[in-house]
């Protein structure tokens, strides 16, 4: 099969091409996607350590309360103030589980020039957590425990002491317990396929394999090539429809044509939800 | 036939449209009551506010008597954003008025916890109302637009949709 038939249709679908490209570079502003960690440090102030560290310390206060918190560091607010820009990304995200709103976004931007560093900080707190994380309460622990860190380039001790002290604040509470409880069934299923994006990319990628061998022999035997094609398509569907971000699909396309992959960290988290109204405390 | 088509195709755009339009405003409405509630919020802290500072300070009564008349005229108002806005700035400007005179004046006011969770309330309720107003105007925005263009504007007339007002700051 002739792939470009024409000089001129190659020409159309390189412009094609282009233009989705340039659609895709414009929205590059546009507030940042959920990125499957809670600890998101964008501008490198931490270590590889320091960020598996804290990244742990978040996944266990969600094991033990089912509270979610995320910390986003980074140098670009796509155009918003630093209020704006937690508010939208909370909302966006949806931090926190749904019944019970109980998520809270640390959100540090950063910014430098050849001589000094500087920051904004903001404690973003979910509507129910309000009781016990009040705005007052966010603003102690901003400013005794975080930002009295930050001011000497300590933004590690800063952060995990802040999320220390807002977990001993709710810790005993029952109300910011979310009573949802564990996806059954095929629910369990798709989420599994969510946090395990590259095991499940695999398990289709190898039925995909399976199907265009069999796509091969059935052309020199000519005869009953469309059952193989039959079963390609179905993989691709189930594969979409086992995690809808595509990253079960693109590491199961990726793995049958037999690309190299980089894993880069572990198991990805899904946020539950939660919204917030704009509480909490900016230093 | 073809008439048939065109009339059947005409009507359910109609229909699609006018119920796109009402959504837009409810949902815009909806978000006039969030600011609203987030007002009452600041207006509970206020009396708050006046009994912690009374004690401290001598001189700045009339500071204090004028934020709580601001807060009964609030409270009796059943306001346009306009009037609404109007309010509201009258009321900040006497908030900063009294928070420089306590920085600058009181220290020990300045320092005292009681205040300082005060003023964490009030900036942190400051900034749900900011949060509320621009959610407001997105989804005033998102309506007026559906309703300036087509087919919009058509069916908004028919129908006698008129556009909403933006809650301007200041």
């Amino acid at each position: 099969m002739n792939l470009f038939p024409s000089r001129k249709g190659a020409f159309l679908l390189l412009a094609l091409g282009l233009l989705v490209g340039i659609g895709c570079l414009s929205t590059a502003s546009a507030l940042p996607e959920l990125t499957g960690y809670m600890v998101n440090d964008w501008v490198y102030l931490l270590t590889y350590e320091e960020e598996e560290d804290l990244e742990g310390l978040c996944r266990w206060i969600e094991d033990q309360t089912t509270v979610e918190i995320y910390v986003i560091i980074t140098d670009n607010l796509a155009g918003e103030d630093l209020d704006r820009y937690s508010y939208l990304v909370f909302n966006d995200w949806g931090i926190g589980k749904e019944d019970v709103n109980n998520g809270l976004l640390l959100t540090l931007y950063y910014w430098e020039n050849t001589t000094h560093f500087y920051y904004e900080f903001r404690i973003e707190v979910g509507r129910g957590m309000e009781g016990t994380v009040t705005d007052s309460e966010a603003g102690r622990i901003a400013r005794d425990n975080c930002t009295l860190w930050f001011d000497y380039m300590y933004f590690y001790e800063g952060l995990y002491e802040g999320i220390e002290e807002l977990y001993n604040e709710f810790k005993d509470d029952p109300n910011v317990v979310s009573t949802i409880g564990n996806p059954v069934g095929l629910a369990a299923f798709q989420l599994w396929g969510y946090e395990n994006p590259l095991i499940a990319g695999a398990i289709v990628a190898m039925g995909l394999v399976m199907f265009s061998l069999w796509f091969q022999i059935a052309l020199r035997r000519y005869r009953g090539s469309f059952i193989p094609l039959i079963g390609i398509g179905a993989l691709l569907l189930f594969a979409w429809w086992w995690d809808s971000t595509l990253q079960v699909l693109g590491y199961a396309i990726i793995i049958a044509i037999g690309g190299t992959v980089t894993v880069a960290g572990g198991r990805r988290v899904r946020s539950g939800g939660g919204r917030t109204e704009g509480g909490g405390f900016r230093y | 036939m073809a008439v048939v088509v065109v009339g059947v195709g005409f009507g359910a755009m109609t229909i699609m449209t006018y119920n796109d339009l009402v959504t837009a405003k409810l949902e815009a409405e909806n978000k006039w009551t969030y600011i609203q509630i987030q007002f009452e919020r600041k207006l509970d802290l206020i009396p708050q506010l006046v009994a912690v500072v009374e004690n401290y300070t001598d001189y700045e009564q009339e500071t204090l008597t004028l934020i709580t008349e601001l807060r009964t005229q609030w409270l009796s108002l059943n306001g346009t954003p306009s009037e609404q806005a109007n309010i509201s700035t009258q009321l900040n400007q006497a908030f900063s008025t009294l928070f420089v005179a306590i920085q600058e004046n009181y220290p020990t006011l300045y320092a005292d916890i009681l205040y300082q969770e005060l003023f964490d309330e009030i900036t942190g309720t400051e900034n749900r109302i900011t949060q509320a107003k621009l959610d407001y105007n997105d989804a005033v925005t998102n309506y007026n637009t559906k309703l300036a263009t087509f087919p919009g504007n058509l069916i908004g007339g028919w129908f006698g949709l008129s556009p909403m007002i933006l809650y301007a700051s200041g």
